[in-house]
C-alpha cells in the first residue's frame, strides 16, 4: 500500500458513502482488515482507507423481522451470541465458530466475509440456507438483496463503489426451524473444501420448507433449489435423502483448488448432505 | 497522523504513516517480543491483545488502534516476575525455539481471563491461531492447564 495517504474514521454511513464516491481517490472500506493485502499493481493502488468499525454497525439484535446483525460485527461475537444461536438450529453461530482461528474470528466481520467473498468464505452457506437479506446503503440510498441475488454473481460486481453493506437480516421464522452446518476441511482451521448448511421447517415430521446451500465447492456459494424442493411436503427417509444428495451433486459445478479436486468435492457433496440432513433432526 | 495507544498500561502518542501495521509500530518502539512470522494472518506469531482479545498485528493497521488498549508479551511478566503461564511453559518444557511463544502466551492469557478453569478442548481452541513448528502442542496445552490450576490456587 505504497500510496496510502489517509486512514479515516467516518462519523456516519452517509459520510462513508461520500468518501467512497470521491473520484480523485481510490478508496476502500476496511472493517476486519483480513482481506486487504498488498496492492496488485500501481494503477489500482489504494490511497484511502475508510474504517467502518466505529459506526455502531457492531450489533446482534432481534427485531420484528428477525435477527439483525450489523455488517461490522466480528464473527467471534456471532459465535458467542445466545441470541444468534436461537435461529436456524444454531447454524449461524455454528458457521461463525468455524471461521479461521481465534485471533481471526476477532477480526473477520460478517459483512466482510460475504462482500469480499472468497471461495473459502464460511458464512455465505448460512445466509443462503437461512434465506437472509443483505442491506446496503449507497449513493442512491438504501437497497437490499436476498442472499440468492447477492451471491448470484461475485458481490464485488454487484456492489457499486459507493455501496456499503450495513446489515444482514435473518427472517423471524428461523427461530422455529431445525438446521445443521458441516464444514469439511483438512484440519480444524484450514480453509473449507466444502461447506453445507441446511434449514428445515418441520410440522411434526413433515418438512414444510427446506433450504440447502453449499459453499466452497464452486466459485460462488449456491442454494440447491431443485434438491431443496424435493424435500418439501415430505418426511425424511433414507431414499429421499439419497435422492436429494444425488440431485445436489448433479446440479453443482465443482472446481479444483488447493483444498480438493472437483471430483472429490462432488463426492463430498453427495456424502455430506445425508449427514447434514440427518443432523437437522438430532 | 497521530494516534494514542495504551501499551501495557502506559498511554503513548505516536506519529505514524497511515500504512503502518501495528506489528511494525510495536517493533519500531522496542516491543520486540511481538514476532513477524508469515505476514498474512496464518501463523499467529504477531498476536497481541487489544482490549483483552487476541488479534494479529501483521494484518492490523496501527491507525485502526487509535484509542485502544494493547498488551504485548512485555506486559505479561518479566524475567524477575514471570506470569504463571510463563513459569509453567518453562517448567513443562513447552518452549524450544520460542518464536511462537509470545503469541501463544497472550492467547492463553486472554482465554484464562474469561475462563479460569478450561477444559482441554477449550485450551486447544484458544491456541488454535498460534502455530508452533518445533515443540508441537502437547506440552503447551499441559502448561496452560497447569498455569490455570496455579492461578486458581489448586496446586
Amino acid at each position: 500500500m505504497d500510496n496510502l495517504d489517509e486512514y479515516i474514521f467516518p462519523e456516519s454511513v452517509e459520510e462513508t458513502v461520500e468518501l467512497l464516491g470521491r473520484p480523485e481517490k481510490n478508496t476502500r472500506i476496511i472493517a476486519g482488515g483480513t482481506s486487504i493485502g498488498p496492492d496488485k499493481n500501481k494503477s489500482q493502488s489504494v490511497d484511502s482507507l475508510v474504517d467502518i468499525t466505529r459506526l455502531g454497525m457492531n450489533y446482534i439484535e432481534e427485531t420484528d423481522e428477525g435477527l439483525a446483525v450489523g455488517a461490522a460485527t466480528p464473527v467471534a461475537d456471532i459465535e458467542n451470541s445466545s441470541t444468534a444461536a436461537a435461529y436456524a438450529g444454531g447454524i449461524i453461530s455454528e458457521a461463525a465458530r468455524k471461521v479461521g482461528t481465534t485471533p481471526l474470528r476477532n477480526m473477520v466481520t460478517l459483512g466482510g466475509n460475504i462482500s469480499r467473498l472468497r471461495v473459502w468464505s464460511d458464512m455465505p452457506a448460512t445466509l443462503l440456507a437461512g434465506d437472509a437479506r443483505v442491506k446496503i446503503t449507497g449513493k442512491d440510498g438504501e437497497k437490499e438483496f436476498m442472499a440468492e441475488e447477492f451471491f448470484a454473481s461475485h458481490p464485488g460486481r454487484l456492489l457499486d463503489r459507493t455501496d456499503l453493506v450495513t446489515e444482514i437480516e435473518f427472517p423471524a421464522r428461523l427461530k422455529s426451524t431445525a438446521g445443521n452446518h458441516i464444514k469439511f476441511a483438512k484440519t480444524d482451521d484450514s480453509y473449507a473444501t466444502v461447506s453445507i448448511g441446511a434449514v428445515l421447517s418441520l410440522e411434526g415430521e413433515r418438512i414444510e420448507e427446506a433450504r440447502i446451500a453449499v459453499s466452497s465447492a464452486s466459485p460462488l456459494p449456491v442454494y440447491c433449489e431443485e434438491a431443496s424442493s424435493l424435500l418439501e411436503g415430505q418426511e425424511l427417509d433414507e431414499k429421499l435423502i439419497q435422492e436429494v444428495a444425488r440431485v445436489s451433486r448433479e446440479n453443482i459445478s465443482t472446481v479444483d483448488n488447493l483444498w480438493g479436486s472437483a471430483s472429490y468435492k462432488s463426492i463430498l457433496i453427495e456424502r455430506l448432505i445425508p449427514r447434514v440432513l440427518n443432523g437437522c433432526l438430532e | 497522523m497521530e494516534i494514542e495507544l495504551e501499551i501495557n498500561g502506559k498511554e503513548q502518542f505516536f506519529d505514524i504513516e497511515p500504512s503502518l501495521k501495528l506489528l511494525d509500530l510495536l517493533r519500531r518502539e522496542g516491543y520486540l517480543g511481538t514476532k513477524r512470522g508469515c505476514s498474512e494472518g496464518h501463523c499467529g506469531s504477531c498476536t497481541v491483545l487489544v482490549d483483552g482479545e487476541p488479534i494479529l498485528g501483521c494484518l492490523t493497521f496501527a491507525a485502526r488502534m487509535d484509542g485502544k488498549s494493547i498488551m504485548t508479551i512485555e506486559g505479561l511478566g518479566t524475567a524477575e516476575d514471570p506470569h504463571p503461564l510463563q513459569t509453567e511453559f518453562v517448567d513443562k518444557g513447552a518452549v524450544q525455539c520460542g518464536y511462537c511463544v509470545p503469541g501463544m502466551l497472550l492467547s492463553a492469557k486472554s482465554m484464562l481471563d474469561k475462563n479460569p478453569d478450561p477444559e482441554e478442548d477449550e485450551i486447544k481452541r484458544a491456541l488454535d491461531g498460534n502455530y508452533c513448528r518445533c515443540t508441537g502442542y502437547v506440552k503447551q496445552i499441559e502448561a496452560t492447564k497447569s498455569a490455570a490450576e496455579k492461578m486458581r490456587g489448586v496446586s
